[in-house]
């Protein structure tokens, strides 16, 4: 075992120790600095995955490479920038309401255990193990969702722990069936479920059952994605986890479980043809941009407003994905790092804003340039970011999309996503936009932002500009990852 | 055991499960469907036991005894508490009559042998022609689903899908490697229990527990 496998592992290990220690530490501040030793593991992991050749622990039950690194290191900053938001998320919590201090320990102690699954499911190869440390996700992201106790959030807790459980079981129906062709195929049971050797066998395994367990994996691990139509989890849940959770669904969670279908593609593509994954991602991603594009206009609570423009972003992901080429890959792979850290910063401050003004709708929030300048900045930043302004990375990322579906002949379909981004474009502009500018005939109270309120949301800005504009060292980092996918035409 | 009598008990322990899943469709008293539920699980843990003593494999056959535990024992146990925390009386309200739901299996099942059909022609051995029976399953249970509004149904059409994919997974490739399987087991465990908590937690905001009363988030 070398220090690069143990590295490898090191977030998985930390995150059970942390979630150990933080359900039972009795102190408020030490739990909560320790909470940060799970993405500091995970900077750790991420710079030995990225160095040199791929990294194999037990067998391929884990495995490193610069894909990996990538999203190790996504997880890492979003992560970040959840657990330090969270500190004053709880902090409000105790102060409104002091009996809720007991719920600090469950809080962070279920933030690490959905941080070690996600970061499992990362570092796994084999299918098993990235559909046992899927549903441990939905596990620990269902008491976070229901973390407040009112009627809403038990109830989006609820509609999420019900579609996503079913899909995934769909996806575990989908790789059982991929075992058997496997086995079929003649590789040995033990190597049955590792992507690497599928890959390997994919020629042999032309079938019935690898077309249909393929197509039930892509439904599946859609429905964790929150593509249509298995998104009506996505919105619910998202407006009522708390803010920092909300972040790391919308920024990491989606991405994750949309890499599981990425890593699958090239497989697809070579045992059963590249028309099931290519067609299947087109046809949900479309109709989610559609969808989440027409329930953007009329929206009246914010972070459900924020919630469909994930649904917006995983179809635009998922273009990229059916496309195929280098280019759009890269794009996707650009997307979702610059995604995750501009939702990060719209969640955190929405959570800011639900946590002063006490309701999420729309209309309550005014003012927000005069009222607090500093939100009403990193609002309009996180705004620019996913509207895909430059010098944000997105805007590059989505060019680049659009650019690959105009060269791979699809025009149609870059006329329909064109015309749907501009409607959630203008949606998310009007509705942010009035809760910047709008100034009501009543005099508003102004709010004041506290330093641990800054600190994610400063950091958080200065990634966005760095992602954007300065290409090395993530662009190579995205260059190598797009390299290891290797179905590029 | 001798290949031929392995093939019978397979065969009739794959049908039995069938019926059980029927009858759990068909059944109205909450605590029939929980007993039905058990009497499934039990169906299910016997095909990796005969799997096991087939092959002389005791890691399966400890894999049929953890099965057991989960899927007949501990998960049907949970969700008898939502059921019981509910109404312990009432019976289970349902969208369609019974003749439907009986029509609605048999549909299913002939449908799971068209599609099945296909698998079991790449499938070596013959337990494989036993497929069509988990396909069934998992048909019914999501007939299950859609024509039953209580919780509790969903909960024990969620443990049958599961019930069915296992069965799949015992038929055709005789389980999945014995980590994972544990790993699932565990999973199963614990979505059942979280979705419990979360449905005794909701009780007291709701007046009849069925699904169609969770309007608090409609846009």
């Amino acid at each position: 075992m070398t220090y690069r496998s143990i590295a490898l592992i090191l977030p998985i290990l930390t995150s059970i120790l942390l979630a150990i220690v933080t359900a039972t530490s009795r102190g408020r501040t030490l739990p909560r600095l320790l909470s940060l030793g799970t993405p500091i593991a995970l900077v750790i992991a991420s710079l030995a995955a990225s160095d040199g050749k791929a990294i194999r622990l037990i067998g391929s039950i884990f495995y490193g490479d610069a894909m990996t690194s990538f999203m190790l290191a996504v997880t890492a900053i979003v992560s970040f920038l959840a657990i330090v938001s969270s500190w004053s998320f709880l902090d409000f919590e105790i102060r409104s309401d002091p009996v809720r201090a007991s719920k600090q320990r469950q809080y962070l102690s279920l933030l690490q255990i959905f941080l070690g699954a996600m970061s499992i499911a990362i570092t796994s190869d084999n299918l098993g193990v990235i559909w046992v440390a899927v549903e441990a996700t939905t596990i620990s992201t269902a008491f976070l969702v229901a973390h407040k106790g009112t009627a809403k959030a038990l109830e989006a807790a609820w509609k999420y722990v019900i579609i996503c459980s079913f899909g995934i079981a769909l996806a575990f129906f989908g790789t059982v069936l991929v075992y058997f062709s496997a086995i079929h195929a003649g590789i040995s049971p033990s190597n049955a479920l590792d992507i690497h050797y599928l890959v390997r066998g994919a020629s042999r395994m032309h079938n019935d059952a690898t077309r249909l367990g393929l197509g039930l994996i892509l439904l599946g691990y859609s429905a964790k994605v929150g593509l249509v139509p298995f998104h009506t989890w996505l919105a619910d849940a998202h407006s009522q986890a708390p803010a920092p959770v909300s972040a790391l669904m919308s920024g990491v969670l989606l991405s994750v479980a949309f890499t599981i279908i990425l890593r699958l593609e090239r497989f697809s593509s070579l045992s059963v043809g590249p028309g099931l994954f290519q067609n299947g991602l087109l046809v949900m991603a479309l109709a989610s941009i559609l969808t989440a594009a027409l329930l953007m206009v009329g929206q009246k609570d914010f972070k459900r407003l924020f919630a469909y423009s994930s649904i917006e972003n995983m179809g635009v992901i998922a273009i990229a994905g059916s496309i195929g080429t280098r280019i759009a890959l890269y794009a996707l792979l650009l997307q979702i790092f610059a995604h995750g850290v501009a939702k990060a910063i719209a969640f955190i401050s929405a959570g800011i804003m639900q946590m002063h003004i006490g309701s999420t709708d729309i209309s309550d929030v005014i003012a927000l340039t005069r009222r607090t300048p500093m939100i009403a900045l990193t609002l309009s930043v996180a705004m620019l970011a996913l509207l895909g302004f430059p010098p944000f990375a997105i805007f590059s990322s989505e060019t680049s999309i659009a650019y690959s579906l105009g060269t791979s002949g699809e025009s149609v379909i870059l006329v329909l996503v064109s015309l749907a981004l501009l409607i959630g474009f203008g949606s998310l502009a009007r509705h942010v936009g009035r809760m910047l500018f709008f100034e009501a005939a009543t005099t508003v109270s102004t709010i004041s932002i506290s330093i641990t309120d800054s600190i994610p949301l400063v950091v958080g800005i200065g990634l966005s500009l760095y992602i954007g504009i300065v290409t090395s060292p993530i662009s190579q980092l995205v260059s190598q990852a797009t390299y290891t996918l290797g179905f590029a035409k | 055991m001798s290949n031929s009598m392995y093939t019978n008990l397979f065969y009739t322990d794959a049908a039995a499960f069938l019926f059980t899943a029927v009858a759990i469709a068909w059944q109205k008293s909450d605590r029939g469907l929980i007993r039905l539920l058990r009497l499934a699980g039990v169906s299910l843990a016997t095909l990796p036991f005969l799997n096991g003593l087939k092959a002389s494999d005791l890691e399966m056959i400890l894999v049929s005894l953890a099965v057991l535990v989960i899927h007949a024992v501990v998960a049907p146990t949970l969700i008898a508490r939502v059921s019981v925390q509910v109404r312990s009386e009432r019976q289970s309200e349902r969208t369609v009559n019974s003749t439907s739901v009986l029509l609605l299996s048999g549909i299913s099942v002939m449908l799971a042998y068209l599609i099945a059909d296909k698998l079991t022609v790449i499938a070596d051995g013959s337990i494989a022609r036993a497929l069509p029976i988990s396909f069934g399953v998992i048909f019914i249970s999501v007939i299950l689903l859609i024509t039953r509004r209580q919780m509790a149904s969903t909960l024990i059409a969620f443990l049958l899908f599961d019930d069915g994919i296992s069965a799949v997974t015992y038929t055709l490739t005789g389980g999945v490697p014995s980590v994972i399987e544990l790993g699932v087991l565990l999973d199963v465990v614990s979505l059942i229990l979280v979705m419990v908590l979360l449905a005794i937690k909701i009780r007291p905001n709701l007046s009849i527990m069925e699904i169609d009363e969770l309007k608090e988030l409609h846009e």
